[in-house]
């Protein structure tokens, strides 16, 4: 069996800026895939890394590469860093690198927000199936990134059913909007701009909402998307040309554009604060390339806070949080000993491939050298045929029950492939 | 008994710093705040008191640098109690207690150096320009305080301090900046009515309105500042730090004015 390897960075091991700097959010389509797949396009791409499978999940937390490979991870490293144009040095001091039994676990933990900036928060999951899809997409899903991606998404659904860890969640926004009351006195006498209608931008802007913000303004490259989410939180949409009257009439700004540059630029927010006579403004970056230049909070009365900024939301979550992780993370290890149990069960997939093989040879054969018998007989009937295929099949299937049954729970039971050996010599499998 | 209302009135506003200060720092949820409130208002009354007592007995006869000190320290209170009855902000009392705690102490020490005043002309220009410079005074030293604290909180924002590392119980940045303007707003006109009213008293004491003395020279530059300040405000709609630096400087300088001028310096207010 190939190995899994699960190679990344997040909050935890790297800063805003590195995570930036090695952040692969721009790879929708197998064409800009960093990995060729050895089973599809080989030939198409010469100088990538030919994987059998991969997935690459990139968000504003972390950027990881689950890949069914069977060479170094090394040489994933290298063509990460080769696609990114980064030292590799940069990389290997705040990467993590997983195999198999370990990274199953850590997918499983992510999937589950266990292992989120903050515990229990819901959106991991559906950028988990985005980036399953474009794995999809791209042809780099094969048997185990289907079965594994599956197998996450149903122990995320079970951690969230039968534990806490996901109740009264407390958010990114709900940060964002304890901050804003440190400048502004009064939440109602604020307008609030949401750049970008990404999920994460839609949660922060609900929290404003509640917390009585006079009006929100929604600019976002695609006009639709902002009217979609107007009509579900309320507001008014505006095209991305409007964005710099937007910012002169607005005070608080949330932005989580999928931009690979910044948006938002002292040169710009200097133009900005001038017509706005440099009322206060508070700018809270969620997106991952940031959209707001870091500059920004050199200008007098404007306050930029980017996602690390917020990190310490994470460290009251996690204390309250713990008892259910500990729930959690068991019900993780449950799940990653059952998948590593189907993992092994592919190990015996040739030997019962092989008995399945061996049986229809024999009813084959057995069936024509039969047939040929009636012939000389006389007897020729396709219904004789059909009858004796169908006996000769439960006849087999009889036979190889018991050394299946018994290949299965030495399996099931001891993690046993030795005797696989001793089911190949007793049937002769291998002559 | 002006010693020992002097005395108690110092001691309660002693407490008063203290149980702010506790309160303040400890991160408490304001139970401190609302007994340091309690016993700032006692102490206020205790000053009133004092101040009453004085005036009746003394201001045809003598004006000392007690008295000065006392009538500056209770405008001060005076004005934090109103911002404090209108706003709900117990929090400019972390700046205004423990100035009132100095000026209180500075006049119990000047109360043994008194000597009158020359060419003391009574009646109530005197009064007037006393009553609008101190409450002047007293606006400029609440704008300092919201300043200076818009000034650390704003500090603290920039380098992007930890919430729970934030001290809990200060008003948010437009909060500060407001108490700053509306100060600025009510306290320049004042002082700049006083000022003139001064320099009205002083034609009729010394058949001069201004003879380049010292205290004289800063008040004019305390006005300068003061009015630019209110300039920037009220033309500018300018906010934020600038007003802050600005309302600190303005009030350092009538620190001076009023604790190094009048103290060690030759001028008309050495009295």
């Amino acid at each position: 069996m190939s190995t899994i390897h699960l190679i990344g960075l997040n909050h935890r091991t790297a800063q805003v800026e590195i995570r930036e700097k090695f952040a692969l959010v721009e790879y929708t389509s197998p064409e800009r895939w960093p990995f060729v797949c050895n089973k599809s396009c080989r030939s198409s791409v010469q100088n990538k890394l030919a994987v059998k499978e991969s997935l690459i999940l990139s968000t504003c937390n972390r950027v990881e590469i689950i890949a069914v490979y069977d060479g170094s991870y090394e040489d994933l490293m290298k063509e990460w860093c080769k696609t990114r144009g980064a030292d590799i040095n940069e990389l290997r001091a705040c990467m993590y690198h997983y195999e198999n039994e370990e990274a199953i676990r850590h997918l499983f933990r992510v999937a589950s927000s266990l292992d989120s900036l903050v515990l229990g928060e819901p959106q991991i999951l559906g950028q988990l199936k985005s980036a399953y899809r474009l794995s999809v997409a791209a042809g780099h899903a094969g048997l185990l990134i289907n079965r594994l991606l599956h197998k996450a998404f149903s122990v995320a659904k079970r951690v969230r059913s039968e534990t806490a860890v996901a109740s009264s969640a407390v958010s990114i926004s709900y940060a964002a909007v304890e901050l804003a009351k440190r400048i502004f006195d009064d939440m109602s006498e604020h307008k609030a701009l949401l750049l970008g209608a990404g999920e994460m931008a839609e949660l922060a802007a609900m929290h404003l909402v509640q917390g009585g913000i006079q009006e929100l303004k929604i600019v976002n490259r695609t006009l639709s998307r902002a009217e979609e989410l107007v009509s579900k939180i309320g507001g008014e949409a505006f095209e991305f040309s409007a964005l710099e009257d937007c910012l002169c009439d607005t005070d608080i700004v949330i932005s989580s554009t999928g931009s690979m540059e910044p948006i938002i630029h002292q040169d710009l927010m200097l133009q900005v604060m001038q017509k706005r006579k440099k009322r206060p403004m508070f700018l809270i970056d969620i997106a991952m390339p940031r959209d707001i230049d870091p500059a920004v909070n050199h200008i007098d009365n404007v306050y930029v806070y980017d996602i690390d900024d917020l990190k310490e939301v994470v460290e009251e979550n996690l204390a309250n949080r713990k008892v259910e992780a500990m729930k959690a993370a068991q019900i993780v290890d449950e799940e990653v000993k059952s998948f590593e149990l189907w993992c092994g069960s592919l190990q015996l997939k040739p030997t019962i491939l092989a008995i399945e093989n061996k049986g229809k040879n024999i009813i084959a054969e057995e069936v024509h050298r039969t047939m040929k018998r009636l012939d000389h007989l006389g007897i020729h009937n396709e219904e004789i045929e059909q009858a004796l295929e169908k006996m000769a099949r439960a006849i087999i299937r009889k036979c190889h029950h018991a050394p299946l049954e018994f290949l299965q729970n030495s399996y099931k039971h001891n993690h046993d492939t030795q005797n696989t050996g001793i089911v190949r010599k007793v049937l002769g499998l291998d002559e | 008994m002006l010693i020992t209302l002097s005395v108690l009135t110092l001691i309660l506003t002693g407490i008063a710093t203290i149980l702010f200060y506790i309160g303040i720092v400890g991160q408490y949820s304001g139970k401190w705040q609302k007994k340091a409130v309690y016993c700032l208002g006692v102490s206020f009354l205790s000053l009133s008191l004092l101040l009453s007592v004085t005036f009746i007995r003394d201001l045809d006869i003598y004006v000392l640098r007690s008295w000065y000190l006392l009538p500056l320290s209770w405008s001060i209170l005076l004005v934090a109690f109103l911002i404090y009855f209108v706003h709900k902000q117990d929090i400019i009392f972390i700046f205004v207690a423990p100035l009132s705690f100095i000026l209180l102490l500075s006049a119990l020490i000047f109360m043994h150096q008194e000597k009158p005043m020359e060419n003391l002309v009574t009646g109530p220009l005197l009064v007037v320009h006393l009553f609008l410079i101190f409450a002047g005074i007293a606006l400029m030293g609440i704008a300092a305080g919201a300043g200076c604290l818009f000034i650390w909180q704003e500090k603290l924002l920039k380098n992007r301090v930890k919430l729970r590392n934030m001290p809990k119980n200060i008003p948010s940045l437009t909060a500060l900046d407001k108490v700053n303007e509306v100060a600025t707003n009510v306290g320049f006109p004042l002082y700049t009515v006083g000022l003139f009213s001064g320099f009205i008293w002083a034609y009729i004491a010394w058949e001069r309105f201004f003879s380049f003395d010292l205290k004289e020279i800063i008040s004019l530059l305390i006005l300068a500042l003061y009015g630019y300040l209110f300039y920037e405000r009220k033309v500018h709609g300018t906010n934020g730090k600038k007003p802050a630096y600005i309302a600190l400087c303005v009030f350092a300088i009538s620190l001076f004015s009023i604790f190094i001028v009048n103290t060690f310096l030759p001028t008309h207010h050495s009295f």
